[in-house]
């Protein structure tokens, strides 16, 4: 019978140049990388370029893979570094961005789909809402709660994606928490 | 009660997972009543996790999954080996070696096609080509050979006048040490020497006292009459 080829499986075809089976490893795993890049971008189309260039470093990056560990969290390692590195060159670098462009950007955050215009806008509510709770943080503070939360890694695994230590990853989460709480309370209050 | 908000720093995530020993629970739970802080800290805790159970994943948009790979080899030709500029670079090659054409330069290189030298001219240049080489090899040899030998005698006096100068150094300050031990010992012996003198002088007074002091009390009885 037919069986779903494993990751490591695809991984050796694509080493050996198969381009379907690298093409069937992108498709299973696009998603998770994909809405990890829109709660961590400021739009859609970051999002998209970023996903691109995440792919681009693991295909590089294939030959170093040795199987060790599960492959999503060796992608998402790949995912949070290439997200660090874009981050702080943006912020070394700002961009000036008018209201209008950051009108398009919002719009442009709601993407077509498609589903149905009730379920378009549901999930756009959601999750629109979501995206401009996470942009208030940092980018360090954004990425634990990524992790964290929406990942489910647990505070070692974060500290080996990030680079820090345990104690770091905790405070960082927490002074996210604060800060939303601090930001929640300021909303309130206005 | 005063909070300071460090236990739920570190614990409001294993307390939001449940994973929190009971103890720890309990405490923690404590904190919650009473500290508002942390109390809204533990709500946020709570609201990242229902975010995180409300997120509905997006389609990801259609891009070109294969964009990125190595690009394959050009498709090659039938012939690709009979290419017009292979058959003249062929055709100017096999010229050269019919006609014996020799090319030289002002440097000495000659290059001779088809056979132009004679076997006896070839083996007299290459031998003066190897003689020209082995002396220009032999006199940078000695002279790379002379300079390092130059470098490392000096290198060595310096390493030796700073090894004699180290070690003069150190022979002074053991020599202090020592001199400066010896003097101190003298000094104590002759403070013990002085001392005990001091003793002896004095127990010597005490004896001639009480000595005095016996004969008078000895001579006291005969002056009495008795």
């Amino acid at each position: 019978m037919f069986t779903t080829p494993s990751d490591e499986m695809l991984i050796e075809r694509a080493l050996d140049g198969s381009q379907r089976a690298w093409v069937k490893l992108v498709e299973r795993h696009e998603r998770l990388v994909f809405n990890y890049c829109l709660r961590q971008m400021r739009n859609r189309s970051d999002a998209t370029d970023l996903m691109q260039d995440v792919f681009l470093a693991v295909y590089r990056h294939l030959p170093s893979y040795r199987g060790e560990g599960v492959f999503a969290a060796w992608l998402m390692r790949i995912a949070v570094n290439k997200t660090m590195d874009l981050l702080r060159t943006r912020q070394r670098s700002p961009q000036v961005e008018t209201d209008d462009e950051a009108e398009t950007a919002m719009l442009d955050w709601h993407a077509p789909d498609e589903h149905g215009p009730a379920f378009v806008y549901e999930q756009n509510s959601n999750n629109t809402q979501i995206h401009a709770l996470l942009q208030i943080l940092p980018v360090e503070q954004r990425l634990v709660v990524e992790l964290k939360f929406f990942q489910h890694f647990t505070f070692e695994q974060i500290g080996v994606q990030t680079g820090v230590s345990v104690n770091t990853v905790k405070s960082r989460l927490y002074a996210s928490l604060q800060k939303m709480k601090d930001q929640l309370e300021a909303n309130h209050v206005l | 009660m005063s909070c300071d908000h460090q236990l739920m720093a570190t614990h409001v995530i294993a307390l939001l997972e449940g994973t929190l020993p009971p103890v720890l629970r309990e405490r923690c739970e404590a904190v919650l009543q009473h500290c508002p802080h942390c109390r809204d800290v533990f709500a946020q805790a709570q609201q990242y996790r229902d975010m995180a159970t409300q997120w509905q994943d997006e389609e990801v948009p259609r891009w070109n999954r294969a964009r990125h790979l190595v690009q394959p080899q050009r498709r090659q030709g039938n012939t690709p080996w009979l290419s017009w500029t292979a058959l003249a670079a062929s055709l100017a090659a096999i010229f050269l070696v019919v006609s014996k054409t020799e090319v030289s330069t002002e440097n000495g290189l000659m290059i001779s096609f088809g056979g132009g030298l004679g076997e006896a001219r070839v083996q007299q240049l290459v031998t003066a080509a190897v003689a020209s080489s082995t002396a220009a090899q032999t006199t940078f040899i000695d002279t790379r050979l002379s300079e390092f030998t130059e470098q490392q005698t000096l290198a060595n006096r310096l390493l030796y006048a700073e090894w004699e100068n180290s070690t003069r150094n150190e022979r002074q300050q053991e020599l202090g040490l020592l001199l400066t031990g010896w003097q101190s010992q003298r000094f104590q012996d002759q403070q013990a020497v002085a001392s005990r003198l001091n003793e002896l002088t004095n127990d010597q007074l005490e004896n001639n006292q009480y000595l005095n002091a016996l004969m008078r009390t000895v001579a006291a009885p005969g002056r009495n009459g008795l």
